[in-house]
């Protein structure tokens, strides 16, 4: 008797393929993982951007109106916008001098002004940027909060 | 077949997310040079901005380290201090950064000539100059883990400023004039009245002679080398005269009255002259009428006066003159007042009173001629009265007369009549001898007739003036002098002036400008409510912060009436269209100096407390408006230069006027330096 041959195996097992799988998925695994980690830091650079120009902002305003201006603000006067010493949000895309990008409303701002302790007159001022709890930027900004600070000096006039 | 394809997708995405990886971390990368150059930027101009001020404050005194490095135009450059920025960038890098900071300044250019060429310099010694300094800064950041390495970031920054030295005294040698422009130069004088001459004969010397009023100019316990000089506009007796057709004094003087306080002033002199029978009669044509009467009455054929004298008496006396007995005053009184009536305009004022105290009020020192020479320049005279009266005497008068008797002629000698040796009689009083006054009706009878005939006598004795004048030949202080010969054109050494481009000038001409190189201004058209936000004026501190010089566009009010004195806190010259002062002005130190330049209109003087300032009120458009207005006693530490002295609008009180000796220096510079905030270039560069 004579035995009938047995035909040409054609495909795969399903473990062949399982095994085929797993093996791609840990090649990519990592590939995609970095994808994220990629997106992610992007992400968070283009927040801290952001925040570092927020928090530029009232120090660029108050240098440019200097140390006698600052030393009684909000006292005899300030501007809408800018309270002293209080979270405040901050106001997103308005037509008007300072125009910033519609994502500054998930901020907060805080701007402190402390006086010099030496003999030079002048104010150490403080200005601290944090993005509003669950929003966008809060997931996006690894940073709990952005600081910039100067110092307005007296000048001699 | 598929693993192929499967690796070649792999690889695709690995290269792909590799670039991708490559470029997030670029951008981390940069991202963190942009935080630490915004860090570095920050702590840039921190620095900046604490170099320029250390430099704006030491350079304020002239204790200050910057001080002298700005007026001796250093080549050096100079290391500044940044103990705040120091702190601050310590708190600022986040760990583990560390950063090191550096500040020079050096001094870039600098300008000694305006822009029309003229020198602002008086002297070669003189350091008046506009330039711009740099501030530079060199900042370092590092990684404190990797010391001795590169740094991360190095940058440095540059700005330029201007600064502006000014003098604001310059010397003077009390002994001799100036030879050059310097803007200061209207300092020297603790009184200088511009138009004094004009205004002396416009005013019929009612501005130096005012009922009620004096201004006492006290500098007597100053040495002769830091007084100040006085000086009344166009007094140059040796120039053609400026008055107009009518004018009195013709001369170009001006002359205050001697009263008895300063009797020592008066030149010394007396003389009598004894007159002749003929002069006697002469001036007494009336007795030749009385001889006739009386050779009737006796029945002589003739007769002749014998022995009819009198005396031509001549001394000197005050202007106004209250000491002595009532009939020598009345005599004097009277005297002045036919003179008044023969003479115009400022020579003729009533009442007479006594001039204003320029050499200050103790009389022994305005008196003294070496401490008047000391101040006073010009023809400024002394005025006192020159009084010859004539005396008849008769008591020796005889009459001789010839009467006709049988057989010949009798010679007779008749006593006077004694009306004319009445000790009480018409006769035995004293004549003043005066021109005979215009006025119709001043004068008659006997009298009239006298002045009338009195110039045939006069002329007759040229070596003896006979007719009483008011004295003015002599310049103001001391007593010698020969009334017979009064000196021509006397006069105090005249000042010098100069315009800016160094042409002599008048202190009338229009070149007559203190401070008047625009350049070296600090700031011009500040308006007045600009005081407080420049900080030369904070009210509610009642402190004023004069540096450099500032001209103000408006009139300025300073102080609150009745207000504590503002405290004067710096030097320099504040020029505005006119002043108001309320309360007084107290310098807070020696080295502190304020001018108060009005230059359109007045200074309104509203308070009676100390006001250690210079006024000067010089219309620079000519118009003759610059005058100082004391609505209250005036007390003045300082000068006071102004176009015409209009006392009239004084209240009527005693002022006066105490000459700050910093204001006259024999050989030292009082300098201003003030540095401008604004930038003119400005650079951060990384290195």
């Amino acid at each position: 008797m004579t035995r009938r041959p047995r035909p040409p195996r054609t495909g795969y097992s399903f473990v062949e393929v399982v095994l085929a799988l797993l093996i791609v998925s840990l090649l990519f695994l990592p590939l995609f993982t970095q994808l994220s980690q990629n997106r992610r830091s992007s992400l968070d650079s283009a927040a801290e951007l952001l925040a570092h120009s927020l928090a530029e902002e009232p120090i660029e305003i108050f240098r440019a109106f200097g140390y006698r201006w600052a030393s009684t603000y909000g006292k005899t006067h300030s501007i809408p916008g800018y309270p002293l010493g209080v979270w405040h949000e901050i106001a997103g895309a308005e037509p008007g001098p300072i125009d910033r990008p519609s994502d500054s409303v998930d901020f907060w701002r805080i701007i402190t002004l402390q006086p010099l302790s030496g003999q030079c007159p002048g104010l150490r001022m403080r200005v601290k940027v944090t993005p509003r709890g669950g929003s966008r930027l809060d997931r996006w900004l690894s940073q709990d909060e952005i600081v910039a600070e100067t110092v307005l000096f007296e000048k001699p006039r | 077949m598929i693993l192929p394809l499967v690796l070649v997708l792999f690889l695709f995405l690995l290269i792909l997310v590799g670039a991708q990886f490559f470029v997030v971390r670029e951008q981390r990368a940069t991202l963190f040079r942009f935080r630490l150059t915004e860090h570095a930027r920050r702590i840039m101009s921190v620095a900046l901005d604490e170099a320029f001020v250390w430099l704006g404050r030491e350079s304020a005194e002239p204790g200050g380290k910057a001080f002298p490095w700005f007026v001796e135009g250093s080549r050096q450059p100079l290391s500044i201090p940044l103990p705040a920025t120091g702190e601050f960038l310590t708190d600022l890098l986040p760990r583990p950064l560390e950063g090191k900071v550096l500040a020079t300044a050096r001094l870039v250019s600098s300008r000694v000539v305006s822009e029309a060429g003229e020198p602002f310099r008086c002297s070669p010694r003189a350091c008046d100059a506009i330039g711009v300094f740099e501030c530079a800064v060199d900042l370092e950041l590092r990684d404190s883990h990797e010391s001795g390495k590169k740094p991360l970031l190095a940058l440095t920054g540059v700005r330029h400023h201007e600064y502006k030295v000014v003098s604001l005294v310059s010397p003077r040698d009390n002994q001799m004039p100036r030879n050059a422009y310097s803007h200061c130069f209207a300092l020297d004088h603790a009184l200088l009245v511009r138009f004094g001459v004009d205004e002396f004969r416009r005013s019929q010397s009612r501005s130096l002679h005012v009922p009620g009023f004096d201004l006492v100019v006290d500098q007597a316990d100053l040495p002769p080398e830091r007084r100040g000089k006085i000086f009344f506009g166009g007094t140059d007796p040796r120039k053609s005269s400026t008055a107009a057709p009518g004018d009195t004094p013709r001369e170009n003087v001006v002359f205050l009255n001697i009263p008895d306080a300063l009797a020592s002033q008066v030149v010394f002199w007396e003389r009598t002259l004894p007159a002749r029978q003929d002069e006697v009669l002469h001036l007494f044509p009336e007795l030749e009428g009385i001889l006739a009467s009386l050779v009737t009455q006796h029945g002589l054929q003739k007769a002749d006066w014998i022995d009819m004298t009198g005396n031509f008496r001549a001394g000197t006396a005050p202007l106004p003159h209250a000491s002595g007995t009532a009939s020598r005053l009345a005599l004097e009184a009277r005297t002045a007042g036919l003179l008044c009536q023969g003479l115009s305009g400022a020579d003729a004022h009533q009442p007479i009173i006594q001039g204003l105290s320029l050499a200050g009020d103790n009389a022994s020192t305005a008196c003294d001629p070496a401490f008047v020479d000391s101040i006073m320049e010009g023809a400024i005279r002394k005025r006192f009265l020159y009084q010859v009266v004539f005396q008849p005497d008769f008591s020796g008068a005889r009459i001789k007369g010839t009467r006709n008797i049988p057989g010949g002629v009798l010679n007779e000698t008749l006593p006077v009549p004694d009306f004319l040796t009445d000790p009480d009689g018409e006769y035995s009083r004293e004549f003043p001898c005066v021109p005979i006054p215009h006025a119709p009706g001043a004068v008659s009878g006997r009298f009239a007739t006298f002045l009338e005939r009195l110039p045939a006598v006069v002329e007759k004795h040229p070596e003896f003036p006979l007719f009483s004048r008011f004295e003015t030949s002599f310049r103001y202080g001391g007593r010698d002098g020969d009334l017979a010969h009064p000196p021509a054109s006397d006069a105090f050494p005249l000042p010098r002036f100069f315009d800016t481009q160094g042409r002599e000038i008048e202190a009338e001409s229009g070149g007559f400008r203190p401070f008047a190189f625009h350049s070296l201004w600090l700031r011009d058209g500040v308006s007045p409510g600009e005081l407080r936000d420049l900080d030369l004026y904070q009210p509610e501190a009642g402190i004023i912060r004069p540096r450099g010089l500032t001209r103000i566009s408006g009139v300025v009010d300073l102080g609150e009436p009745d207000g504590n004195p503002l405290s004067i806190q710096g030097r320099g010259v504040i020029a505005a269209d006119g002043f108001r002062l309320r309360s007084g002005l107290r310098k807070n130190g020696p080295d502190d100096l304020l001018v108060l330049l009005a230059e359109h209109g007045s200074i309104e003087i509203c308070t009676d407390a100390p006001i250690e300032a210079v006024l000067i009120a010089i219309d620079t458009d000519g118009k003759r408006t610059g005058t100082v207005r004391a609505r209250k006693p005036l007390n003045l530490h300082g000068a006071l230069i102004c176009d015409t002295l209009s006392p009239s609008t004084w209240v009527p009180a005693t002022h006066r006027l105490r000459y700050d000796p910093s204001l006259k220096q024999p050989a030292t510079f009082t300098y201003a330096v003030a540095v401008s905030e604004l930038v003119r270039f400005s650079r951060v560069a990384e290195r």
